[in-house]
């Protein structure tokens, strides 16, 4: 990395010549400073109402397959549509993941399973001790948010990657003129740094505000709009706001001047939100030498999988909409000659009950299986310990299949942080609990 | 506000059989309407502003449920929303709106190899009534003796709940009991009835050590379930922090929520859960009031996109000019197209947990405000330009005359005088969406600005852009 700092620094000062969007005379040079620099994303996709993994990497041994049929009942898959892993025969996927399918199998997506919110290592006994454990299991908004910010409680302000940004920015994206962070699914907690904050973006609206006056009145107007900002009334709602306008209009201006610099990918994207998302993240990566990034994290994300009824039909539609997502916004990094600087991964609030409940749907429970992906990822194969699918057996919490985790959450975070840059020192900054693992690295990537 | 406490609700109509030709392939648009066009010109508006914050905290979403079934759960929060708040919980758990939602709805007993569905259970108390952890009357988290926050229930009580909840399914065409289970048939206008054959008979343990004894009927059973959490110490701080935090502030003091649950515990007549007596007391506290005569008081919250909505709307003049106008229902549903790029559309939140949740915190900062979980980068922009919209009169199915010749128009060019006139029209302004308290550097920059323009309707468009795109009108406080 030594090298690559200093050709960095090199180029930080290009860039620090002034504003790096008002700069495209510029980008040339940036594309070449950008192409000696080691350019890395992390792009989340969190899959938002508890995913359930029970029915997205199936076992189909003999014994597995009958185990995992006989318990989930009307909710298995009949082994016949599951489709089978040839990197890893033993297991399956939902017949709605044909591309993860295909990305498994050549290497380039992975799975990290039975991987949940933990503090330290627990078994089972410590479960049921009730000590060492984090916050409010089984609720969404909790483990959605413990997921984020990789603590014990929710109350935990800052999210994981914002902690990464925060330690990083200075080092790689110091002439950049967004944040490190991009949000193109509203303000999550994930986001949120100690010192930085996202910038968010609605997917395909990067052109800034419309007005409709006259140039030179508009151009008045939002002078005066922005003077507006600028004066401390005392009232601390108004304050925030400000702050949040005041950054929109800064952003607006790079990105949209930014995206006027290049041509589309050719890379097709679904329509759906999640593609949609994706294409928004792909294009901004598409302009990282006019925003003067070398360092990015993008957050992501789609709801609707707390499937408490009418799982299959529900799931079904969910997984169906991200595989060909994730296989398009792959395909885009290959476009843009990224694919091994891009990795993608995963998030849930949790997995859901192994075993269904009397309407066709299964409850919160807690560890669950994570697809990464990219170019740099260590795929074809799974990461952590698979769970025994047992009702009350030796990973189940309880008595209905709500597996206590075999990795942390904090781990899995950890290994991404790692291949991302974030140093050994800085580790238990950006994730204090980590110490507690026996390791602070998954190998998955 | 007695006066608004007296007026009959104004509830929404079914949507009919069939449908309007404006939302005959797909209900949603028709009882979408509905809301807009109540929230925009009911006479009962404190009214409507409690059962909206009602909607906002026992969420459904039509996302997931029939449109049908939407509009006769928004006239329950309606009809209760000044009654007894065990009526509401009662009403709304029993109502097939929400029962379809969080799947109350057709849930069976547990068999040897089912457990029952947890999905209300686990919500009604977290997000509607308890929280998940033991709270103080102030709403502050009690704490056990390491300092931590403790625990409202257990897994254990959740599936013990969701035992109780067990055996309802639509009601009969007339309101009675089907013959089998699940009834397939809709119907949205009866409560849920309950099949007993498919209710849960075994004992059950509740909250502060209640068990319910075997053999209990649905209804037993479910009186006894929605007692033990009504009479909890935490309904009271819960429910009402949230209400103020949607009616008045963000983040109201501590004593300020004492008060409030003091109210809801006792309404000086012994009755506990008086709903009118809560919102009376949280409309008048002094706390609430303080702005009225200081406007540097530090409280107010975030308008939300729906509320920026109908206030422009309403202050501005709008009038509908759609389909039906003048002649029956009016099709508002075009509304939400607008609103819905800020993150809200009447009913038709993305989960449970509302458009935004009540603990959020801006970050980097300690301050709680909730309507700032959809305020971003993002929104802030999309906001502009709805603004836009709004003064140039591209607001679908409505119209508004910022002419020259319009009542702004006319002050905006009465003496001839660029600066008298900005003066007054800024002001003018400052009334209908400040209440009088525009901040006088605000007022100055604006007036400056606009006086600089001749032509009127710039003059009045301008004008109003910078005030409703200013975050002092976006918070209201």
């Amino acid at each position: 990395m030594g090298v690559n700092r200093r050709t960095f620094i090199k180029y930080a000062s290009l860039a620090a010549a002034g504003n790096a969007a008002a700069l495209r005379p510029f980008g040339a040079l940036n594309a070449l400073a950008q192409g000696t620099t080691d350019y890395k994303a992390l792009v989340c996709v969190f899959l938002f109402g508890g995913n359930d993994a029970n029915n997205t990497l199936i076992p189909v041994d003999t014994a597995g397959y009958t185990n995992y049929s006989t318990v989930r009942g009307p909710l298995a898959i009949p082994q016949s549509q599951l489709l089978q892993l040839s990197a890893m025969p033993n297991f399956a996927l939902n017949p709605n993941l044909p591309d993860i399918q295909t990305l498994f199998d050549n290497k380039n997506a992975a799975f990290v399973v039975n991987v949940g919110t933990l503090i330290e290592p627990t078994t089972k006994a410590q479960y049921k001790a009730g000590t060492g454990l984090p916050t409010n299991l089984f609720s969404h908004p909790d483990q959605q948010l413990e997921w984020q910010n990789a603590a014990q409680s929710g109350a935990t302000s800052t999210g994981w990657a914002g902690r990464i940004a925060d330690q990083l920015t200075a080092a790689y994206n110091s002439g950049a003129s967004v944040p490190m962070i991009t949000s193109v699914a509203g303000d999550t907690l994930f986001c949120n740094g100690n010192a930085s904050t996202p910038v968010s973006v609605s997917p395909g609206n990067l052109g800034g505000a419309q007005c409709s006056e006259g140039t030179t009145e508009c151009g008045a107007q939002l002078a005066t709009a922005q003077a507006l900002l600028t004066f401390d009334s005392g009232l601390t709602l108004v304050h925030a706001d400000n702050s949040i306008t005041s950054n929109a209009y800064s952003y607006a201006k790079t990105l949209s001047a930014a995206v006027q610099s290049v041509s589309s990918l050719k890379t097709v994207f679904p329509t759906s939100t999640f593609g949609s998302q994706l294409q928004q993240i792909a294009q901004i990566i598409q302009v990282r030498a006019a925003l003067g990034v070398s360092r990015q994290i993008f957050f992501c994300g789609v709801g609707n999988f707390d499937t408490h009824s009418n799982q299959l039909a529900l799931q079904n539609a969910l997984l169906a909409s991200l595989s060909p997502a994730l296989s398009a916004f792959y395909a885009a990094t290959v476009e843009m000659g990224v694919q091994n600087s891009v990795t993608s991964f995963t998030m849930s609030d949790f997995s859901r009950t192994f075993q269904p409940n009397s309407n066709t749907g299964s409850d919160h429970a807690w560890g669950s299986h994570h697809i990464v992906m990219g170019g740099a990822v260590k795929g074809g194969q799974m990461y952590g310990t698979f769970p025994t699918l047992a009702l009350n057996g030796p990973d189940d919490s309880g008595t209905n299949g709500r597996w206590v985790p075999t990795s942390g959450s904090v781990q899995y975070a950890a290994t991404l942080a790692s291949w991302f840059g974030v140093s050994p020192t800085q580790m238990p900054t950006i994730f204090p609990n980590i110490a507690s693992f026996p390791t602070a690295n998954l190998g998955f990537v | 506000m007695n006066e608004q406490f007296a007026l009959p609700a104004t509830t929404e109509p079914d949507i009919a059989t069939p449908p309007p030709t404006l939302c005959a392939s797909n209900t949603i648009p028709c009882q979408q309407a509905e809301w807009w066009q109540a929230a925009i010109t009911a006479p009962d508006q404190l009214r409507q502003r409690v059962a909206f914050a009602m909607s906002e905290m026992s969420v459904i979403s039509s996302n997931s449920v029939n449109a049908r079934a939407v509009t006769p759960y928004q006239n329950i929060l309606l009809n209760d929303a000044f009654g007894n708040f065990y009526t509401m919980m009662k009403d709304v758990t029993l109502s097939p709106g929400m029962g379809a939602y969080l799947n109350m709805l057709n849930s069976a007993k547990p068999t040897g190899t089912q457990i029952a569905n947890e999905n209300y259970a686990r919500e009604l108390m977290q997000l509607f009534t308890i929280g998940l952890v033991m709270l103080n009357q102030d709403e502050t988290p009690q704490l056990d003796a390491s300092g931590n926050p403790i625990p409202t229930y257990t897994e254990a009580q959740v599936q013990a709940f969701a035992r109780v909840y067990t055996g309802w399914t639509y009601a009969t065409a007339t309101g009675g009991i089907p013959t089998s289970f699940p009834n397939n048939t809709a119907n949205y206008d009866s409560p849920m009835a309950a099949v007993e054959s498919q209710h849960d008979m075994a004992a059950k343990t509740l909250l502060n050590g209640t068990t319910l004894p075997a053999g209990q009927s649905s209804s037993q059973d479910l009186t006894g379930a929605l007692t033990n959490i009504f009479n909890h110490q935490n309904v009271g701080p819960f429910v009402c922090r949230q209400l103020i935090q949607h009616l008045v502030t963000s983040n109201p003091s501590p004593a300020y929520v004492a008060r409030i649950s003091a109210v809801f515990a006792n309404d000086g007549t012994g009755i506990r859960g008086n709903m009118k007596a809560v919102v009376q007391a949280i409309l008048l506290d002094t706390e609430a009031r303080a702005g009225d005569t200081n406007p540097s008081f530090d409280g107010g919250h975030l308008r939300e996109p729906m509320l920026y909505m109908t206030n422009i709307i309403r202050g501005l003049g709008f009038t509908f000019v759609g389909a039906g106008a003048g002649t029956g229902p009016e099709y508002y549903y075009t509304l939400g197209n607008y609103s819905t790029l800020l993150s809200e559309k009447p009913y038709a939140s993305g989960s449970v947990f509302n458009f935004f949740p009540p603990n959020y915190v801006i970050p980097g900062s300690t301050t709680n405000a909730p309507e700032f979980s959809i305020e971003n980068t993002a929104s802030s922009i999309l906001r502009l330009t709805l603004a836009d919209n709004i003064v140039y009169n591209r607001i679908s199915d409505f119209s508004v005359d910022l002419s020259a010749t319009s009542a702004l128009g006319i002050m905006a060019s009465a003496t001839g005088n660029a600066t008298t006139d900005s003066t007054n029209l800024v002001n003018a302004l400052g009334n209908i969406f400040m209440h009088g308290q525009m901040p006088a550097q605000m007022q100055t920059d604006i007036i400056n600005h606009v006086a600089t323009l001749s032509n009127i309707p710039e003059r009045v468009r301008v004008a109003t852009y910078l005030v409703i795109t200013s975050s002092h009108y976006k918070v209201e406080h």
